[in-house]
């Protein structure tokens, strides 16, 4: 039997690509920890609270001084700070507990690295999805009863908020999840990679525009977060999810797609 | 076993940082064949058995597995493959033992279920237990169990006794002969235990430093290395050519291993002037840990009794 022969008579690589989305989406489920099992129930708890305040007709709550509508309004706010929270740091508990030896378990599967990766962050993207599908599931209900005044929401200083309808938040979720992926496949965790991402990002020129008061600082400052195309911007509240945003978001998430795609195929730290 | 070749690795590098664990490593296995890998910690073997199954990439050099290269077709490899790592731990402890079987079977269209039900049933694993609250030996099990339900035709075994209590190791490697006996899987068997798995085997590669010091053929290895046993009468005996490691021995007595036939001992000893009390074989064991121990670089090693005739028995003199 000559080499040649030998390599074609080996098995072929197996299950295809949907078919390891289906196996780590079970995984994420069965090997689930207790904090997916509250955010699972946030996702649930959150939209139906949020359909379930009496308003508009209930009489302002005299004790905490907060009418219904503001209720409604902090709820729905709430869970958008929720779902971004939950982009950001949802790959953490995907790629949890990966260590050297957990690592060549998963790689020692007889299927592409890539595939395998990647179909576990298609699997983890399903829970961001779900939170954004219940949000906007609540929204649209709202809307239809006629309620949808308390979109806008909490307060008129952030109308950005107004601005979640299903193609930006979708937007934004993704590109929030596939940046914190790309951070688990790259360093192999997601929480501190992400601080000292934010602390560039905010506190260092925050603490420069604090120090110095140099205009031309602020400047810099002001237009990397203003500027249409700056990432700081699609993850700031001057984000307004308006047609102008949607063009940068789409190329933001493409970008952050194919990194995350060039690492999965990599040998590397998940 | 074919000639073809199941394993080729050419001046394979392989660097952790400045730390380089594989340089330079060389060696052939052929289809079939069946290696015992051994070599101190931190010898490079985990290492080696990674890049085969190109979990981990290489700097320099090539590797070709059942006539494939890793980095190109690791995933063939891998599904050709019974990988058994080193350490036991899961990336999803919350599943039961079943589970994880079923999970296995679900990657490998070839997994065998009734030869899983009868791995399971001869490793005396237990369905039910979460893998998180297993032991390592218990853990060892499932792993081997998951490694040979679908009858691989290649074996990468690290350590697969580690954590195992002597029943268990004695039935693993019954599994282990009864699977290469069925199957003729080429194998790397990775170990510190050589007795235990020196049956199994038809090779012996020792990995020292990140290279091979020792690659050779068992059988010639039994034929070609001995410990011999002489007095010395005055002072220390002349050096030998074939002389590779000296054992602790006595005022009176010293005690070498060598590489060398008993005939060409005997020649040395009548020309050294040196009265020979035992020649004997040496185990796998005691071959290996010669290799280690020598500081020859492994070019040298290769030139030490080059031109051995082989003598298998034993001489009382």
């Amino acid at each position: 039997m000559s080499d040649q022969t030998v390599s074609r008579h080996l098995p072929p690589p197996a299950p295809g690509f949907r078919g390891l989305v289906g196996i780590h989406a079970r995984l994420l489920v069965k090997d689930a920890q207790a904090g997916t099992a509250v955010l699972a129930v946030a996702c649930v708890a959150l939209p139906l609270a949020a359909l379930l305040t009496p308003f508009p007709s209930e009489p302002a709550d005299v004790a905490s001084a907060i009418s219904g509508p503001m209720r409604l309004q902090m709820l729905m706010s709430m869970m958008v700070m929720l779902t971004v929270g939950l982009a950001f740091l949802w790959p953490e508990a995907v790629w949890k507990g990966l260590g050297p030896g957990e690592r060549a378990v998963l790689d020692s599967f007889p299927v592409t690295r890539r595939n395998h990766r990647m179909a576990r962050v298609v699997a983890g993207g399903f829970l961001p999805l779900a939170l954004t599908t219940a949000y906007l599931g609540s929204a649209t209900i709202l809307r239809v009863r006629g309620w949808g005044d308390v979109m806008p929401g909490m307060t008129s200083a952030y109308p950005d908020l107004a601005g979640w309808s299903a193609p930006t938040a979708v937007l934004v979720l993704l590109t929030a999840y596939l940046l914190s992926s790309s951070l688990a496949l790259r360093f192999g965790k997601v929480f501190v990679p992400l601080l000292v991402i934010g602390t560039g990002v905010y506190l260092v020129p925050a603490s420069l525009l604090l120090a110095g008061k140099e205009e031309w600082i602020e400047a810099i400052a002001r237009s990397a977060v203003e500027w249409t195309w700056s990432p700081f911007r699609l993850f700031s509240i001057m984000f307004s999810g308006g047609p102008s945003d949607v063009l940068p978001a789409l190329f933001w998430m493409t970008a952050l797609a194919a990194l995350t795609i060039h690492l999965a195929g990599r040998h590397g730290k998940v | 076993m074919t000639q073809e070749p199941g394993i080729t690795v050419c001046g394979l590098r392989k660097r952790y940082g400045r730390v380089e664990a594989l340089s330079g490593v060389d060696f052939t296995l052929p289809h079939g064949g069946v290696a015992l890998l051994v070599g101190p910690n931190g010898a490079g073997k985990t290492s080696l058995l990674k890049v085969l199954m190109d979990i981990l990439p290489y700097e320099a050099g090539s590797v070709a597995v059942l006539g494939l290269d890793p980095a190109r077709d690791g995933a063939r490899i891998r599904a050709a493959a019974g990988f058994l790592p080193e350490e036991i731990q899961f990336p999803f402890g919350r599943l039961r033992v079943h589970e994880v079987l079923s999970l296995h079977s679900r990657y490998r269209p070839g997994w065998d279920a009734a030869y899983a039900k009868a791995l399971a049933d001869t490793l005396e694993l237990r369905h039910d237990r979460r893998w998180a609250t297993l032991s390592k030996g218990e853990s060892r099990r499932v792993q081997l169990a998951c490694a040979l339900a679908h009858r691989p035709s290649l074996l990468l075994l690290d350590e697969p006794t580690d954590g195992l209590d002597p029943i268990g190791r004695e039935r693993v490697l019954g599994l282990l002969a009864e699977h290469l006996a069925e199957t003729g899987a080429t194998t790397i068997y990775c170990t510190h235990v050589l007795h235990e798995a020196q049956g199994l085997a038809d090779r012996l590669i020792v990995l020292g430093k990140g290279r091979v010091r020792l690659d050779e053929d068992v059988e010639l290895l039994r034929r070609t290395h001995h410990r011999v046993r002489f007095s010395v009468r005055d002072g220390a005996p002349p050096p030998a050519p074939f002389l590779l490691r000296e054992e602790s021995g006595g005022a009176s007595e010293r005690r070498w291993v060598v590489r060398a036939g008993a005939s060409e001992i005997q020649e040395w000893a009548i020309a050294a002037e040196v009265s020979i009390i035992e020649i004997t074989p040496v185990s796998l064991g005691d071959t290996a840990l010669a290799y280690l121990a020598s500081s020859a670089p492994p070019s040298e090693l290769e030139a030490v009794g080059s031109n051995v005739s082989s003598a298998s028995e034993s001489h009382h003199v």
